[in-house]
């Protein structure tokens, strides 16, 4: 016996086959093999359970519909077959709708897809550009973001109380004051001059590791309101000056810096201003040692 | 007298033979039966037969009455024996007037229950995996339901063409054990 070769029908050919739409030779051939390929018979019993699955989910046109309904729908397992479609669909797009929603979600929001991996990738480098960018150009506004450090005020510790104080009497009122700051011109005097001392008798001044020395000078006649002060060695070298002191009652103060002075003797002019007119005021010495 | 009661008609006797002609082994006679009806039918069906059972039942009439006279002598493809009968059949219907068509009446409310009761315990019958495979294979519509047959077979490693078989495999299967429970329910109504 002559064994015919077998032709691999494909999928198209088994649905046009099954609507009746194959032609002459095609039929024939179709139907020979039918009968000798258990193979082709599994794929026709298949495809046919496929057509009333999307006849059943209205998923083929109206074409292939019309024809289904007039060429397919003519055996009773069909029709039985069509039915079970039609429950089929009916159960699991039921259940479908409940769940597609999340589903659809789940697909596109789906974390292990790559694209989601790159997006947060980038997303990430775009914050971190943009807060370098934004702290390079407006770097006024982020100093505002920053607090101002505020120096701590002096504040006063609390009288201690009595503990054994009357308990009916009122509690005393803190009048103690804070203490005032120190301010500079209230620097302890480096020494007292008067005129007419020689300079045997002279103030020792010492430096006491200060930045400058303050001196009182005090005026035998204060006619004037202002002075100008010159500081100088007994050779008479200028070491430092200062013009137009005001006077307070009856002496100058002046303070000289402690690095214009070596360890010596040095003598103070000074020269009163009325006007237009200077005078001579009178000739203070000092000793100065380290 | 039509097709169909003639072959009620065939005698147990020629049918017995007919199975033995096709096969020596009972059980795989009886499979060979089935396969050769179901081809005959199909086949008839395509041809726009619109009487493709009564005429398949025309053709192993036939055949069982000429099994005495064949057996000994035909060789070759026995299934093709049936073929060849079943053209003579259909060319025998082809030049009778057309039947008129019958008006499809429309299912039974009875009847879609108890598809969806033995839908339902043929489900529960299935495999966890093979019923959630067909659960998802046949949910959503249109687009919809290629695009989420398309992620399956994503997620499952396998091509659309595979998952189309293993589905439609499924599916044959509830087939099977659908038309078993109805056959069953039919049979203890009373």
């Amino acid at each position: 016996m002559i064994e015919k070769h077998k032709q691999d029908f494909s999928d198209e050919m088994i649905r046009s086959f099954l609507l009746g739409e194959l032609i002459g030779g095609e039929q024939s051939e179709f139907e020979e093999q039918l009968f000798t390929d258990d193979t082709l018979v599994s794929r026709v019993r298949l495809t046919e359970l496929e057509l009333c699955d999307e006849y059943a989910s209205k998923r083929i046109g109206h074409r292939e519909r019309q024809i289904f309904q007039e060429r397919f729908l003519l055996t009773h397992d069909r029709r039985e077959a069509l039915k079970i479609s039609t429950a089929l669909g009916d159960r699991f797009r039921t259940e479908a709708t409940r769940h597609s929603v999340v589903e659809r979600i789940r697909n596109l929001i789906n974390i292990d897809q790559a694209v989601w991996k790159y997006a947060f990738a980038a997303l990430i480098l775009i914050i971190v550009l943009a807060t370098t960018l934004l702290v390079i150009k407006d770097h006024s506004r982020i100093t505002q973001w920053i607090p101002k450090r505020v120096a701590p005020r002096p504040s006063s510790t609390a009288t201690p109380q009595a503990a054994h104080h009357g308990t009916n009497s009122s509690a005393p009122a803190h009048k103690e004051q804070s203490p005032a700051l120190p301010v500079h011109e209230s620097l302890t005097p480096s020494g007292v001059l008067t005129s007419n001392t020689p300079i045997d008798s002279s103030p020792v001044i010492t430096n006491a590791n200060r930045d400058s020395l303050r001196f009182e000078i005090i005026l035998d006649q204060p006619g004037t309101e202002f002075y100008d002060v010159s500081v100088m060695t007994l050779s008479g070298e200028s070491i430092f000056s200062a013009t137009s002191l005001e006077r307070s009652e009856d002496k100058l103060v002046l303070d000289v810096p402690a690095n214009a002075l070596n360890a010596g003797d040095y003598k103070i002019s000074l020269t009163g201003i009325d006007g237009e007119t200077k005078r001579d005021a009178g000739i203070y010495y000092f000793r100065f040692r380290y | 007298m039509s097709p169909a009661k003639k072959l009620k008609e065939l005698g147990q006797q020629d049918f017995d033979r007919l199975l033995s002609w096709l096969d020596a082994d009972r059980e795989r006679a009886g499979y060979l039966y089935e396969q050769i009806r179901w081809r005959l039918v199909t086949i008839l069906a395509a041809r726009g037969c619109t009487l493709a059972e009564e005429l398949t039942d025309e053709t192993i009439d036939r055949v069982a009455r000429r099994v005495t006279d064949i057996h000994e002598t035909y060789t070759g493809e026995k299934a093709l024996y049936f073929l060849g009968v079943m053209n003579n059949v259909h060319h025998e219907y082809l030049r009778r007037p057309p039947p008129p068509r019958l008006m499809q009446v429309d299912e039974e409310v009875e009847a879609r229950e108890e598809i969806h009761l033995c839908l339902d315990n043929c489900l529960a019958q299935l495999a966890p995996y093979s019923r959630q495979l067909i659960e998802r294979y046949y949910a959503e519509d249109k687009k919809a339901k290629i695009d989420l047959r398309k992620v399956i077979a994503r997620e499952l490693g396998i091509k659309a063409s595979s998952l189309r078989l293993r589905a439609l495999r499924i599916r044959e299967k509830l087939q099977t054990c659908i038309e078993r429970c109805l056959d069953s329910v039919s049979e203890a109504r009373p």
